[in-house]
């Protein structure tokens, strides 16, 4: 069995012996998931090592699965994909480990449906199969339903169904486009059958098929990031959801739509992707804009940064769709510094409700003198969040941001406006939650930081700096990948992002000296 | 010299339809002694037909005797397989229900048994008065076991609605029957060719309709609803899945038959607006029954109207659109719809009560059960996202194939309607999920805990499962896989 398949394996098979393990036995529940999550990071840091970053699929794994059907069992590896594999593997440990205490519940459930749901998203990342990739899609939909349903707030049910329907309509219709296209693609090859993502590209579909199987395709991707007007499930699902898997929905989930555009809706269909990229950068740029406005008068913390993904995740569709390497690379680089600090803002926020049981910003106040190391590690991932240069927002942001101007300056002014609306509701919220007097008497009495608390936020906070000051590591082994995939959707004159010479071998600037 | 009276064919295509009417009339008969073994004589000759039909897995060629009355093909032998499986899931899950209400009789069983070799008969026959006279051998023992709760009003109502309605349908059949006979001067479907175009024409929709109505299919649909909730679980979940096999698989032989355009089905399926019912009919199914069943607070009438949804997706199948009938996509379908309709009913079943002589079915009072029991939790959340077509279910993988084929053959708006509906159906479906998992009571509930019910829903996930992930692999060593059995089966239709 390949690295890819042990990566997607292992927490299937943790899943399994979980649910074979007594309910009442909580710590050896704990301790197990958690020493599995952790073999799960460690062992996709073998990743790192072998990886070349040529733009092909690497670790590349390809069996017949029902052979008769064309379908494939075909895992690969790019540039796009590994650091949302990684993150996906960084984040694990670290959000059960933060979930220790909260879920004090139906422990065995929880990590059941937890590990269930790494190798639902997982596998969607590295599957190179259509049918293959639609099967993990939908897997890793339905864990997160349980883990909103079951362990989330007072109007759980409603969310969870909400996020299930809103999904499976985009998904499903995905599936009918996906049925279609290699129906085409059979015809072109003489009636052989194959959902591999390598059979199906380059097929000059007509145009008018092109647009309506992009429509579906752009759906299904569109509902998950989500792109306005598709993302009102979101901060219920959000705002419902228990701390852990707001976390993970913000931090892993949300990029799925994001990589589903790049990886296959924009390859597949050049012709139409183009036809459509003005409203689909449009539709990006208000998400960005109207979900900061909205996020702005916010009085519930968990809400409003719910609606801050939202406006990040814009930014990332907006580089996608400026159709420049530099542009979709910081989209890219936009979705792993919001992994990192979307999951970290939601694990702060849990921090506080744990102690308080509310998320009203008006309950807090003067919190940074009663609990200061919190305070300093929030207000660190807020100006990551925010883009503050050397943290890992600004490098995403920017990047876009160039290349939006290049494709239209319109574009970048309007979508620049979002960076400083960010910042104002960030801020702002810190503001009313940290400073000023010690209002109330639950307030002064909240206790620091615990150790295992610590422990969880301190690699976030890390990365974020980390990114920040070092992102060559990343864009290195992203351009490559990202410019073949440009390619195959059409886009012919790559332009060489600031400060590169289109090879890879001169790192980018570090944003100081931009 | 004269042909011998019986022959080693005539024995061998036979004898599984004769073993389970002779079954019906032992068990029924050995009730008067025995009457608490009921179920156990069933099963032993249910399981000697069984064994006796799979040699006819691998028939090389079909036999046929007496002019069509009853043809044997790989196709007939796969449906009566999955008829028997229906009925075995149906003797299993009874004893723990009737036991309950006291009225553990071996007629029942007899009845059962009487209705499978009618079903049996139905999906290998290309006579239309043998098919009319299998209809009535499946029919009637179902109009009787519907009402075989004789203490609840509700189960009378059923076996009334089920009697009229199904009779008149019968009566149309025949009508049709006769239609088709006058045209064409013959009453072997196979030999049918030219006769007077209005007349055959009429004659064959009027076939087609009573085969709707047994199915289900919308506008044809309304006694569903009360007759499933009416009769007993067990009896519901037989119905609702060997009635669709039986009638989905005689109309695949019936319509693979009319490949000559001289042929009077062939009408239905490519004349020039006849052409169109059946699409229309597809759609209206599925989304009255999808519709309807978002509203019901009754597990048993969701389930209803869910298997109206279901039996349009089916239809779809039998839409030739640029190709011909998908044989393959709906025998695949008719397993994975089998397995999780009767394993949704057995969890039903476990979870019924009786109140004042009722059956009680509502899921509400169950809520958080799924964590007391955690098994019976699961198998029903595979059972339901499998009726949703999730993956990793046999659900989702009958639905690709009925929907790829549909895609293959030109028929693409269709499926995005198909799909619509799917999505619509995860709001009821995922409803008893969320009742089971998401809520919380601490009110105690009764749940049987009888192990037969237990061992027919842990064989319904495992090959739910089985099926969803590895149709191409044989869940048993030296089992072929059900991909190649489908395969197989549809092969052997002209």
């Amino acid at each position: 069995m390949g690295l890819l398949s042990q990566l997607i394996f292992l927490p299937l098979a943790g899943a399994l012996i979980v649910l074979a393990m007594p309910g009442k036995a909580h710590k050896a529940i704990r301790v197990f998931s958690f020493a599995v999550t952790l073999l799960l990071f460690a062992l996709s840091l073998r990743l790192l090592p072998g990886f070349v970053g040529d733009g092909s699929f690497e670790f590349a794994e390809k069996a017949i699965w029902i052979g008769a059907f064309g379908i494939g069992y075909h895992l690969g590896v790019d540039g796009i994909s590994l650091f949302l594999v990684l993150l996906t593997t960084f984040l694990a440990p670290i959000v059960y480990l933060s979930a220790w205490n909260s879920i004090d519940a139906r422990v065995k459930e929880f990590s059941f449906f937890y590990l269930l749901l790494q190798t639902g998203m997982l596998g969607a990342f590295l599957a190179l199969d259509l049918f293959l990739f639609y099967v993990f899609w939908e897997l890793m939909l339905i864990p997160m339903v349980f883990l909103i349903g079951i362990w989330g707030g007072p109007r759980k049910v409603y969310a969870a169904v909400k996020f299930m329907i809103y999904t499976m309509i985009g998904s499903l219709l995905m599936l009918v486009a996906i049925l279609f296209l290699v129906k085409y693609a059979a015809g072109v090859h003489g009636g052989r059958l194959s959902f591999d993502f390598q059979d199906v590209l380059g097929l000059a579909i007509p145009f008018d098929r092109q647009i309506l199987l992009f429509a579906a395709f752009a759906l299904a991707f569109a509902v998950k990031v989500p792109v306005f007007p598709l993302h009102t499930w979101l901060p219920d699902a959000h705002v419902e959801a228990p701390t852990p898997a707001s976390a993970i929905l913000a931090g892993v989930l949300l990029k799925m739509g994001t990589y589903g555009f790049l990886r296959f809706a924009m390859p597949l269909f050049p012709d139409a992707v183009h036809y459509a990229a003005p409203l689909i950068a449009v539709l990006a740029i208000v998400s960005i804009v109207y979900a900061a406005l909205v996020a702005m008068v916010q009085d519930d913390i968990k809400k409003l940064v719910a609606y801050s993904s939202i406006s990040h995740l814009g930014f990332a569709m907006l580089g996608l769709f400026t159709f420049t390497v530099v542009g979709a690379q910081g989209g890219m680089f936009t979705m792993i510094s919001h992994g990192l600090t979307a999951a970290a803002l939601f694990l702060l926020v849990g921090v506080i409700y744990e102690r308080r049981h509310t998320r009203k910003i008006a309950d807090y106040g003067g919190i940074a003198r009663t609990m200061p190391l919190y305070s300093t590690m929030f207000l660190i991932v807020t100006l990551g969040a925010i883009g503050l240069p050397g943290m890992s927002g600004f490098v995403g942001e920017f990047l876009v941001l160039v290349g939006a101007f290049r494709t239209s300056p319109l574009y970048a002014a309007a979508a620049a406006t979002g960076v400083i609306f960010g910042a104002v509701y960030m801020l702002w919220m810190v503001r009313r939650v940290f400073f000023g007097p010690v209002t109330s008497e639950a307030n002064r009495k909240m206790s620091d930081l615990s150790l295992r608390e610590f422990v969880v936020l301190l690699p976030l906070v890390a990365g974020i700096v980390l990114l920040g000051v070092h992102p060559a590591p990343l864009l290195d082994r992203m351009e490559k990948s990202v410019a073949r995939q440009l390619e195959r959707a059409g886009v012919t004159e790559v332009m060489s992002p600031v400060g590169y010479d289109g090879d890879g071998t001169q790192h980018a600037p570090a944003p100081e000296e931009q | 010299m004269n042909p011998p009276l019986v022959t080693g064919d005539m024995l061998r295509a036979a004898i599984p339809f004769i073993l389970l009417a002779a079954g019906g009339t032992v068990v029924s008969l050995a009730g008067a002694w025995r009457s608490k073994r009921g179920a156990l004589f069933a099963a032993l000759f249910l399981v000697l037909a069984f064994w006796k039909l799979f040699p006819l897995l691998d028939l090389e060629k079909g036999i046929e005797l007496w002019d069509g009355a009853v043809v044997a093909d790989r196709m007939s032998a796969f449906l009566g397989g999955m008829l028997l499986l229906s009925g075995l899931f149906a003797l299993i899950v009874s004893p723990p229900v009737l036991r309950r209400e006291g009225r553990n009789r071996a007629e029942y069983y007899g009845l059962i048994l009487f209705s499978l070799s009618g079903m049996v008969l139905f999906v290998s026959t290309t006579n239309l008065l043998v098919l009319f006279l299998a209809l009535e051998l499946m029919s009637i023992p179902l109009y009787v076991l519907s009402g075989y709760n004789r203490g609840d009003d509700r189960s009378g109502e059923a076996a009334l609605k089920y009697f009229l309605l199904g009779s008149f349908s019968s009566a149309i059949l025949l009508y049709g029957a006769a239609l088709l006979f006058g045209a064409t001067g013959t009453i072997n479907m196979a030999a049918m060719t030219g006769g007077d175009p209005l007349l055959a024409t009429a004659g064959a929709f009027l076939v087609l309709t009573g085969f709707l109505f047994k199915m289900a299919a919308v506008p044809f649909h309304m006694w569903a609803p009360d007759v499933y909730d009416g009769a007993p679980t067990p009896i519901t979940s037989f119905m609702a899945t060997s009635v669709k096999i039986a009638t989905f698989g005689a109309l695949l032989r019936i319509f693979s038959l009319a490949g000559g355009a001289a042929n009077p089905f062939a009408h239905i399926l490519t004349g020039e607006n006849a052409a169109k019912i059946l699409p229309w009919l597809a759609v209206m199914t599925m989304t009255l029954g999808n519709v309807c069943a978002l509203t019901q607070t009754n597990i048993k009438r969701m389930l209803a109207y869910s298997s109206i949804a279901h039996a349009g997706y089916l239809l779809l199948g039998l839409i030739p659109g640029s190709g011909a009938v998908d044989a393959k996509g709906i025998l695949y379908y008719l397993f994975a719809y089998l397995l999780m309709t009767t394993g949704a009913f057995t969890v039903v079943i476990a979870l019924s009560t009786r109140d004042k002589g009722r059956e009680v079915t509502g899921v509400e009072r169950y809520a958080g059960i799924g964590f007391r029991r955690p098994f019976l939790g699961i198998a029903m959340a595979v059972f339901l996202f499998s009726l949703a077509g999730i993956p990793p279910t046999a659900g989702f993988f009958g639905k690709y194939l009925l929907f790829s084929g549909a895609v293959h053959r030109g028929l693409t708006p269709l499926v995005v309607v198909a799909v619509l509906n799917s999505a619509l159906s995860v709001y009821y479906y995922l409803r008893p999920v969320v009742v089971f998992y998401m809520r919380d009571t601490d009110t105690p509930v009764r749940v049987d805990d009888a192990l037969s019910l237990r061992v027919a829903s842990l064989a319904a996930v495992v090959l739910l499962i089985w099926f969803g992930c590895l149709p191409n692999i044989g869940s048993l060593p030296g089992v072929p896989a059900l991909l190649h059995w489908v395969g197989s089966a549809a092969a052997a239709l002209p």
